[in-house]
């Protein structure tokens, strides 16, 4: 029993805590223009994320000590000067949305324009940073996500023909109206949203702030291969709910308020109240999670003690760093920089970069130095190969197809 | 800095100018398509939130919110459409048509905003069936 409540609460946290703002705005806008066929992709990122976070729990589990902070040793400065500069910069771009997301979940609630309540939105996720302990921020956020599932409820209200559904699951295709080019592009977007590095910087960096050894593997790796892929469900369920009432209606995705819309005809205000709870909730545990991440990925770099389980004279600089990129995404949010665009262009940047860092976490993985006898096994390492040729390619095809494409226009 | 230099030059040449001259009908007839597509999505979006409402199944902040955001954005539609040079006689007799359709879905997506924004849903079931006649018109204006 002493084992099962910390198992079944991180499967849980894991669940609600596996969408942000990319999620929700990619699945929509993929579901309400290219309906089930690009389904799929949200598979192979699931999976992709499993193995990316196994590796990196592992690692901090196993050593005691974050990804970033082993990566600089192992592979020397300019790799991690790279993999910082790659990741730092994405990492701020996704904050800015997630804190735009925040503000913009209050304002479908308040009847206020979003723009007034970013600094809120931005005060409040400096607040929570500062003043809650670790594992409640993470398991408070996780937990409230679970809201999300609305969109399962809805899915199954609208009633969709489930035999149609399931034949464009497995028979995917681009529609008529769309180009090769454009149905990548998306495909490399879904997949940079499933697969953004930010998640791997907290879950690694949150096993050395919970003081996970050896003995939390069993907690770890049920969270990611419990938890992540019933997360994936979540991102699907969105993807199923703009495909079966935005698609019909000739209603692209370009806004967050359109997201619960088909929540909200399915199932009525409870539905949407629901939906936008597990919006806020999924947005600001993201900010939240970004936020950390920035002051982890530079603290670890530069060798600054870092995070909460120490006392925050005695993190300074990290928490300097962690408000500082808070302030920054606060003003570019301020800015009036259309969100979603901001989000499509961190997701996408997100795939590009994905090598610089899923590569150093492989190889300080399977490092006996670093893993004693924990390395990787062949499955693990086969599978994490094949990862690693898929994200090469993705790499190098996002940019060329952004530029074909002029950003999924 | 190198890196997110090339970056950003990359990712800035995506942009597409938005109000690009078109040389030929055939990329008139392209820009249309794409405001088109555009209009009807802010139009959808527009009639989808109003329904709920009268339905009783949205709140009027979220689809006071909801309808703000498409009115916006389907003003920014027009306006970029309209600011295109139609490159021959043709393509300003499409200018005219199309711009009679959009204006008329703007102005039915406005007063949507503005009776939600009220707090009622008054006369919000004859602007349905107008927003979905817009729709149907903005269909007519780009060949199958």
């Amino acid at each position: 029993m002493k084992k099962v409540l910390p198992i079944f609460l991180g499967i849980l946290t894991a669940i609600g805590g596996f969408v942000d703002m990319g999620d929700l705005v990619a699945n929509a806008a993929v579901g309400a223009r290219f309906g089930f066929s690009l389904a799929w992709v949200v598979v192979v990122g699931v999976v992709g994320i499993v193995v990316f976070a196994e590796l990196s729990g592992r690692v901090a589990a196993v050593s005691g000590r974050a990804v970033f902070d082993l990566v600089r040793e192992r592979l020397g400065p300019v790799a991690g000067a790279l993999n910082l500069g790659a990741s730092f910069f994405i990492n701020s771009l996704t904050l800015v949305a997630e804190i735009a997301g925040v503000a913009i979940a209050v304002s479908l609630v308040a009847s206020v324009n979003y723009l007034f309540l970013i600094p809120v939105a931005a005060f409040l996720v400096w607040l929570v940073i500062w003043r809650m302990p670790f594992s409640v921020l993470e398991q408070v956020f996780g937990l409230l996500g679970l809201a999300l599932l609305v969109f399962v409820v809805a899915v199954v209200k609208i009633g969709p023909d489930w035999g149609d559904v399931i034949h464009q699951v497995t028979h995917p295709a681009v529609p008529e109206e769309e180009s090769v080019w454009t149905y990548c592009y998306y495909a490399i977007a879904l997949f940079g949203a499933a697969m953004t590095p930010y998640e791997v910087f907290f879950f690694s960096s949150g096993a050395v702030e919970e003081h996970w050894s050896t003995k939390d593997l069993a907690v770890e790796r049920a969270n990611v291969f419990v938890g992540f892929p019933l997360g994936g469900l979540l991102s699907l369920a969105i993807m199923a709910c703009a495909a079966l009432v935005l698609l019909p209606a000739g209603a692209e995705v370009d806004a967050l308020a359109q997201v619960p819309l088909p929540v909200a005809t399915a199932i009525g205000k409870l539905g949407l109240a629901v939906a936008l709870l597990g919006i806020f909730a999924a947005t600001f545990g993201a900010a939240l999670e970004t936020a950390l991440s920035a002051g982890y990925a530079i603290a670890q770099y530069f060798g600054w003690q870092w995070g909460k389980f120490v006392r925050p004279r005695d993190a300074a600089r990290f928490h300097l760093v962690v408000l500082v990129a808070i302030v920054g995404a606060m003003i570019v949010g301020l800015a009036g920089i259309d969100p979603v665009k901001v989000t499509e262009y961190s997701i996408v940047l997100s795939a590009a970069a994905l090598p610089l860092t899923y590569l150093p976490i492989l190889i300080v993985a399977n490092d006996p130095t670093y893993m004693g006898e924990r390395t990787c096994g062949r499955i693990m390492n086969a599978i994490a190969t094949v990862y690693l040729v898929l994200l090469v390619v993705v790499a190098v095809a996002t940019i060329p197809l952004m530029i074909v494409t002029r950003a999924g226009a | 800095m190198v890196l997110v230099s090339v970056v950003a030059v990359l990712v800035l040449g995506c942009v597409q100018n938005p109000a690009a001259p078109a040389r030929t009908a055939d990329a008139y007839l392209a820009a249309l398509d794409k405001t088109v597509g555009a209009a009807t999505s802010s139009v959808a979006t527009t009639r989808l939130a109003a329904e709920a409402l009268v339905a009783e199944r949205a709140t009027f902040p979220y689809v006071g919110e909801t309808v703000s955001g498409a009115e916006d954005e389907l003003g920014s539609t027009v306006a970029t459409f309209a600011s295109i040079q139609p490159p021959d006689d043709g393509s300003v007799d499409l200018r005219a048509d199309a711009l009679a359709v959009l204006d008329a879905a703007q102005e039915h997506v406005s007063a949507v905003r503005i009776i939600v924004r009220n707090g009622s849903t008054d006369g919000l079931d004859a602007l349905i069936d107008a927003l979905s006649a817009d729709a149907d018109a903005l269909a007519a204006l780009v060949p199958a």
